[in-house]
């Protein structure tokens, strides 16, 4: 008899190898998913560790790998903030660790720019729209993005539309700033 | 000049480099291996079932 939480015999060799695939394949994804979503890069991976745990436990009913395992990333990371905000761990939604320097400084610098910036201007948005636009540049649809926030279709098209509207709005603003910055 | 345009095509090819260099990040500083290695262990499950890589697939 398998003991509690001994999943050794509940899968197929067939349905680990498929697991084990999903997991290699999405692990890196999904974590960049959820430090875009607001998690700090070193909780990112323990919520994506939960996420795949989750996934694994309900393997033989999962249909579509990547949109559970985004769903649950979502869940878990929202149980984690309540949980903080009760304990009075944390009093911001978004954590001081998404910066250029919590990536590995062995990389070169530069190469992280790029990511401080996009942290930067996700940071502005609505946690709603910061999520769905995530999402959407994961390449869900808004129906899908509805499903795995919980929203109604219309809601997630608009969160969508209007994170993309004030992102570009703040591009234009940097732009239009570095223009005037000039000698 | 479509400056309406050329501000899409800065935002997605920042967003592009972003998830390049996030990736990039992660693949030096997180070992998935490991990490399926943990989560067999906390299933219960073997974790020398895990197949050994050369190369993280993507």
């Amino acid at each position: 008899m398998s003991e509690p939480g001994n999943m050794e015999n509940q899968l197929t060799p067939g349905e680990l190898e498929a697991f084990v695939s999903c997991f290699k394949k999405n692990f890196h994804p999904l974590t960049w998913f959820v430090i875009r979503a607001g998690a700090s890069v070193t909780e990112a991976p323990d919520v994506v560790q939960e996420a795949m745990l989750a996934a694994l436990k309900s393997w033989a009913t999962v249909q579509n790998p990547r949109a559970f395992l985004h769903t649950a990333a979502l869940r878990i990371l929202h149980r984690r903030w309540d949980k903080a905000k009760q304990e009075h761990a944390a009093h911001q939604r978004i954590a001081q660790e998404t910066s250029a320097t919590a990536f590995d400084m062995r990389l070169d610098v530069n190469v992280n720019l790029d990511v401080a910036d996009v942290l930067s201007l996700l940071r502005e948005l609505p946690q709603a729209q910061r999520e769905a636009f995530a999402l959407h540049a994961d390449g869900f649809t808004p129906p899908e993005i509805a499903e795995i926030t919980g929203q109604k279709a219309s809601t997630a098209r608009s969160n969508v539309r209007h994170a993309r509207q004030k992102l570009l709005r703040m591009i234009e603003e940097s732009t239009r700033k570095e223009a005037g910055d000039g000698p | 000049m479509d400056h309406d345009t050329d501000h899409e095509r800065t935002l997605d090819g920042l967003l592009d480099r972003a998830t390049e260099s996030a990736l990039m990040s992660l693949d030096a500083t997180v070992d998935v291996e490991q990490r399926l290695r943990d989560l067999f262990r906390q299933a219960g499950i073997d974790p020398d079932r895990v197949p050994d890589d050369d190369k993280h697939s993507r």
